[in-house]
């Protein structure tokens, strides 16, 4: 992974000067932001354009955009990233505007090519988070087909469901990893079977049916899975709003998260993701133990 | 059921190092929707905080309350983590903005389009209905003040009256009399009259 580091020291008093003087509409702080930024904003039209042209289009928006009321995106820095760092995540706020604008009014294949390029690196990010590894990679193949057209399906019917809460952006990433959920949970069940099925039921004759005793596991598992959640829910409203981000990270993929990325996300020392790995654990054991059906599993035992 | 086996889920969740074989992915997949609520109202300032959560920049309260937010918001984790991918990204596929897109933010004509902020507007009004006020204002003084007498307002007597030897005719405006121009020498010649600047029927009659 190419290296932003885990924390910067900050010096943004320049950088605040320089935003409040383009506020102020200040003679030449225009022309100096503008090339201060204009690399940054470039790569990141070309990382979210399908072609140089198309890139070009939406440079000139962003600008449009930074420029707009005002210059009323700008207000919101308060020199607590460097400028380069909060212009390019305007930029690719913008522009999820702008695709979003397009979904309703382009043609359909005009405005899917825009958006696939805009989320293609999205999209497999996430498929390789839940499923990595070399064992994965038809499934990866599979699963990004299986989002792509359950996301094209009805005239992209769950894309138009955004109702403006939130970004554009975080709420299509939010639907794709639910997609990918799904996915998972209508695959993973099928092959699972038949890792356990008999020999004989492997030759294409036998039916679909799970054997007696791959019924009793699957359901003991479904109810493992259940109690599981509901303890999470639990716990999840006990813990501090750090340990419930932990917990939240950590969900979020199929393949272990390394703690110094964990430490990298949340802005923290790698010991600290430790510490709190302990006390979310300590916590979900906590809720475990007070769950009815354990209670009830253990007086059976 | 189990509850080693729950516990053992749990640690798996946890874990930051043993690899996982596709069962456990897909029961941790599962998992993941158990923390799902509401979307949270997420405010203007998100992307700078995500921009300052990510540089580091951010004090132990704005971090708490981005906590809070992050922990609760599924959007905004996967807007988080894709944020920083893509900081990543633009900061491995860095290249030069091409000159002429440069030079076009330059541009004097591609001004803002600055909306007039609301107090502006209020005092732009203000002052317009004050300047209207004061306008109608002074056309009432006009119209009721007494005008000065003309030949038409002045007594016949005044009329007729031969002008005093010295004394300013009726007809000037008071003041010095040299703001009435003299007449210019040579001869005065009407500028002729064109069919259509009057009504025929209204113009004197044409001389024999």
């Amino acid at each position: 992974m190419a290296g932003r580091p885990a924390k910067l020291t900050l010096n943004t008093e320049e950088d605040r000067a320089l935003i409040r003087d383009v506020l102020q509409g200040r003679a030449s702080a225009w022309t100096v932001f503008a090339e201060r930024i204009a690399d940054t904003l470039w790569t990141a039209a070309r990382l979210l354009t399908p072609d140089d042209i198309e890139a070009r289009t939406a440079f000139g928006e962003i600008i449009d955009g930074l420029r707009v009321d005002g210059f009323r995106r700008l207000r919101a820095y308060d020199g607590s990233s460097r400028i380069e760092t909060f212009t390019a995540l305007v930029a690719r706020d913008l522009l999820a505007e702008r695709l979003m604008r397009r979904l309703r009014q382009d043609p359909p294949a005009v405005a899917w090519n825009a958006f696939e390029r805009f989320f293609q690196s999205d999209i497999t990010r996430l498929i390789a988070r839940r499923l990595p590894g070399p064992d994965h990679e038809q499934s990866r193949q599979d699963a990004y087909q299986d989002i792509c057209l359950a996301l094209l399906a009805d005239d992209c019917r769950r894309l138009r469901q955004y109702k403006g809460i939130g970004s554009f952006g975080g709420f299509v990433l939010h639907v794709i990893d639910r997609l990918l959920v799904d996915f998972i949970r209508s695959t993973w069940p099928r092959r699972r079977r038949s890792e356990t099925a008999a020999p004989e039921e492997l030759d294409g004759l036998a039916s679909d049916a799970p054997s007696p005793e791959a019924a009793i596991l699957a359901q003991e598992e479904e109810q493992s899975l259940a109690v599981a959640a509901e303890v999470l829910r639990r716990a999840a409203d006990t813990l501090s709003a750090a340990e419930r981000l932990y917990l939240s990270i950590a969900l979020g993929g199929g393949a272990p998260i390394p703690a110094r990325e964990v430490a990298r996300l949340m802005s923290r020392p790698v010991a600290e993701i430790y510490k709190l790995r302990q006390r979310v654990l300590s916590r979900l054991y906590e809720a475990l133990d007070k769950h009815p059906a354990i209670k009830k599993w253990r007086a059976t035992v | 059921m189990s509850r080693e086996r729950i516990q053992s889920l749990f640690q798996q969740i946890l874990d930051d190092e043993t690899r996982r074989d596709a069962p456990q992915a897909a029961d941790l997949a599962r998992l993941s929707a158990a923390l799902d609520g509401q979307p949270a109202t997420i405010p203007e300032t998100t992307t700078a905080r995500l921009a300052a959560m990510l540089d580091g920049g951010l004090d132990d309260g704005a971090r708490r309350d981005m906590d809070d937010h992050l922990g609760r918001s599924p959007e905004l984790l996967q807007e988080l983590r894709a944020a920083q991918a893509f900081l990543d990204a633009v900061d491995a596929g860095r290249s030069a903005a091409p000159p002429e897109l440069l030079a076009s933010t330059q541009d004097n004509d591609r001004r803002a389009t600055k909306a007039p902020r609301p107090r502006k507007l209020f005092w732009t009004w203000s002052a317009a209905a004050f300047a209207m006020a004061l306008a109608a204002l002074a056309a009432v003084i006009v119209v009721t003040r007494p005008l000065p007498p003309t030949p038409t307002t002045l007594p016949p007597e005044a009329r007729t009256a031969p002008p005093q030897a010295g004394a300013p005719s009726a007809m000037l405006p008071a003041g010095d009399e040299t703001v009435v121009p003299a007449p210019r020498p040579g001869k005065i010649e009407l500028a002729p009259e064109g069919p259509d600047v009057m009504p025929r029927a209204l113009t004197s009659p044409a001389p024999p």
